[in-house]
């Protein structure tokens, strides 16, 4: 183990593996792990980085400890184990994946429970009974600070035992508050989420220990590039690249047509097009011009150029859009003051 | 890896030097002002099992109590001192008769808006009497209280909880709803709070149900048909009933719900009637004719007022004079968050408005923890923290000695010179060079010699014993 190293921790096995080592492919920082049965491996791009494979819900108190520096794991997971100490901070809040919801359900044959009001005043009948409404779930802690929250103080948390979403039918709880993403598993054990019921909304994020990024120089910097990568990739996918071919007098000409009334501004690239002379023997009056615009401007602005002569139209995914300053290395140095 | 050293846990409090003597003495005079009313102390444990919170308490206490599993016991940190008081007096008095307990302990609350989540409770419990004269007994010793301990300028406002919840029982709303509206009370008493209170109600309580039309045709139908009427329609759906629940009790529960027609006439008349209720404070003279009129326009029972009236014509037997002190005020919206209160209740407030406690009656919290009978009873806790904060830094500095270290030949004679002057004040024998602040500060120079520097003054004397002691004497 290579002190120095900055030791970054990612899903290992589960549903956040796959998508979070294509992340790190995206950003030109592919992870080498000799094979599926090692905890550890390197990014050959970043020698000075140390990766270390670990379940997402140990990677919270990985970081916590501060044995590993940073770490991508389910947001769910950090609000969960979050000790509130300031140790860890969140340095990037929404890595796009692994999105879910954290919801409280109750059997399908409830017929009478729908909402968060429903489930509050059975709470209420049940205590006048001495009957205690039994939650099992893996967040414990979420749980029970929303239902507090809701005024709902009638219940216990029972601990998950194996799969969760059997428990009601088992007997050994009345209902369950756990993470869906489709909602397939809940119907298919005949679970039906509360309306009003939705504790969270979570996706993967990445985190990190204060106390390392603060005081080792090293770690924060390779943390900054790859909070920057990480950033303008994510920025990259809601932009799309266009060139085309139009034909004009000058320059001055096809920009003025291009950019001659206000609303075009979304059509016409993030600060204006880009006009450029096409090389061409026998017909001078080409030009090339390349915009890059928001993602859902495609197809206005591929009729805006269009209307302006535009022909040979081309389309490119930017891989990444580096915008004046990296807002997640700003922020990151903002937390660690 | 730097040392790092271990932090205090969050919300909790360190007491030390001039804070620390003040809280000791305001916790002494107020436990001896509480024993002249023939409260006797008790000492109750810090850890007690959840359960006994669940029973009763608000929900706002509930949802901040430090609750934890230990060994397989769920067990917490008292939330309150009362709840406690109640246990004890179960299981060590006959129930029923009349005790007067007092107390001085911490209690914890994880209140998520504030970084205290410790604080000491000092209060009087008396059981066993629903008499105007324990009320206003009660309301004096808190009083009482703070006069020992020279807090001037407090307000003290009463309350009576009856009225309101006389009124949302007569709604017949649900518990739910009531506690609802019960916690609402206290936006209204700030600025827009009845629009806050109506937009946390808007979407659950003020629209029309969507099952409007099915609750007239269940209207007409009478309890067993209707019943049965949705357990054969949601058996013929094959919609089949379990989940650990008895298929009669949600078949009841579904019905109960769609019989509930639209509730939003009888909300808006909740929320006008403890609108009209905040407006009822003041003094007592001009607010108890106005909150009569009320309470006949509502055809409210008027007992509340009655025994308010009770209770502040004895309470000016309590201040000797024939009219009761400008300090107290009346505040029929007053509510005191979700407790466990039945009838008057009040509150102590510092000259900013900050809470420094309160109580009232509360008679239904014996019953429910298991007494068997009905047993009225009243109490209030005071905020030790915000007391010691209201009241002005302790005027009179303590007098003190410091002793410099003896030289060895001289330990012995300084130790017999230290442990004389100890009967007249604190003397602090200084171990290393690094002599605290005291008033005087002794060198001992000799078997019968000793060299004393004033603080106060810079003067300095040589002294022998006999005349050290004649000279500290003199000083006190």
């Amino acid at each position: 183990m290579n002190s120095n190293a900055l030791r970054i921790a990612i899903p290992s096995k589960g549903a956040l593996e796959k998508p979070t080592l294509e992340l790190f492919v995206n950003i030109g920082l592919k992870v080498n792990r000799p094979n599926d049965r090692q905890y550890v491996a390197s990014i050959p791009a970043l020698p000075a980085v140390e990766v270390i494979f670990q379940r997402a819900a140990d990677i919270y108190t990985k970081v916590h400890e501060g044995s590993v520096d940073i770490g991508i794991t389910g947001y769910d997971v950090v609000c969960e184990e979050d000790k509130n100490d300031g140790k860890v901070i969140v340095a990037y809040p929404e890595l796009g994946y692994g999105k879910c919801s954290l919801v409280l359900a109750v059997p399908d044959s409830w017929v009478d429970v729908v909402s968060i009001e429903d489930l509050a005043e059975l709470t209420l009948q049940w205590k006048e009974q001495n009957r205690i409404l039994r939650i099992v779930t893996k967040y414990q802690n979420l749980t029970r600070d929303w239902l507090f929250a809701h005024r709902i103080v009638n219940f216990a948390l029972v601990d998950a035992k194996g799969a969760m979403e059997a428990a009601p039918s088992m007997g050994y709880a009345d209902m369950i508050a756990d993470v869906t993403s489709t909602g397939t598993t809940l119907r298919e054990n005949r679970l039906k989420p509360l309306h009003g019921g939705t504790i969270l909304k979570s996706q993967t994020c990445l985190i990190a220990n204060k106390h390392a990024l603060r005081h080792d120089r090293a770690k924060r910097e390779i943390t900054q590039t790859i909070l920057e990568l990480i950033e303008a990739s994510l920025m990259a996918k809601n932009f799309t690249s266009i060139t085309a071919n139009v034909q004009g007098t000058s320059v001055e000409e096809i920009g003025k047509n291009l950019t001659m009334s206000p609303e075009l501004q979304e059509v016409t690239g993030l600060q204006g097009p880009t006009i450029a002379k096409v090389y061409s023997d026998n017909r001078p009056d080409w030009y090339a011009v390349t915009v890059v615009i928001p993602e859902s401007q495609l197809l206005p602005a591929i009729q805006h150029l269009r209307r302006v002569g535009g022909t040979d139209i081309t389309v490119f995914p930017p891989r990444y859009v580096f915008r004046s300053h990296c807002e997640s290395s700003q922020k990151l140095l903002e937390m660690l003051e | 890896m730097p040392h790092l050293g271990i932090d205090r846990a969050e919300g909790m409090l360190d007491f030390w030097g001039e804070e620390c003597r003040q809280r000791h003495l305001v916790r002494y005079q107020l436990i001896e002002t509480f024993q002249r009313f023939g409260y006797s102390l008790v000492e109750l444990p810090l850890v007690e099992k959840t359960e006994l919170y669940l029973r009763k308490s608000g929900e706002d206490i509930v949802a901040q109590i430090y609750d934890f599993v230990y060994h397989n016991r769920r067990l917490c940190l008292r939330p309150d001192v009362t709840t406690s008081v109640i246990r004890a007096y179960l299981k060590h008095f006959p129930v029923g008769s009349v005790q007067r307990f007092c107390y001085g302990g911490t209690v914890f609350r994880h209140e998520p808006t504030t970084n205290h989540h410790q604080f000491t409770q000092m209060g009087v419990e008396l059981i066993g009497s629903n008499r105007p004269i324990a009320d206003a007994e009660v309301i004096y010793t808190a009083c009482a209280g703070l006069a020992k301990i020279g807090m001037a300028n407090y307000s003290l406002v009463l309350g009576h909880i009856g009225i309101l919840q006389q009124f949302l029982r007569k709604l017949n709303l649900s518990d739910r709803l009531v506690g609802i509206l019960l916690a609402g009370m206290e936006l209204l008493h700030q600025e827009g709070g009845k629009q806050k209170l109506e937009n946390q109600l808007r979407e659950n309580y003020l629209t029309k149900p969507e099952t409007q039309q099915l609750a007239e045709v269940f209207g007409v139908m009478d309890e067993v048909s209707a019943r049965e009427f949705i357990l054969e329609l949601l058996s013929s759906l094959r919609i089949e009933i379990n989940g650990n629940r008895d298929p009669q009790e949600i078949a009841d529960r579904l019905l109960s719900k769609l019989k509930h027609r639209d509730q939003t006439h009888k909300v808006l008349k909740a929320i006008e009637f403890m609108e009209r209720l905040v407006q009822l404070r003041g003094q007592p003279q001009e607010v108890l004719p106005t909150a009569q009129e009320l309470l006949n326009e509502y055809e409210i029972d008027p007992q509340p007022l009655r025994e308010l009236n009770q209770i502040l014509q004895i309470l000016t037997a309590f201040y000797g004079q024939d009219h009761l002190p400008s300090y107290l005020s009346l505040d029929l919206g007053l509510t005191r968050g979700l407790q466990y209160y039945t009838g008057t209740i009040f509150a102590l407030l510092d000259q900013r408005g900050n809470h420094l406690g309160g109580g009232g009656r509360y008679d239904d919290l014996v019953f429910t923890l298991g007494g068997n009978c009905a047993t009225p009873a009243t109490g209030f806790s005071l905020n030790l923290e915000m007391v010691c904060q209201a009241l002005p830094p302790p005027t009179h500095p303590i007098i003190s000695v410091s002793m410099t270290p003896p030289k060895p030949e001289l330990i012995h004679a300084t130790i017999e010179i230290a442990q004389q002057l100890r009967e007249l004040l604190p003397v602090h024998m200084a171990l290393e060079d690094s002599v605290p602040a005291g008033t005087f500060m002794i060198s001992v120079a000799g078997q019968n010699q000793c060299h004393l520097i004033d603080r106060r003054t810079e003067l300095t004397y040589d002294l022998s014993v006999p005349q050290l002691l004649e000279f500290i004497a003199n000083q006190l």
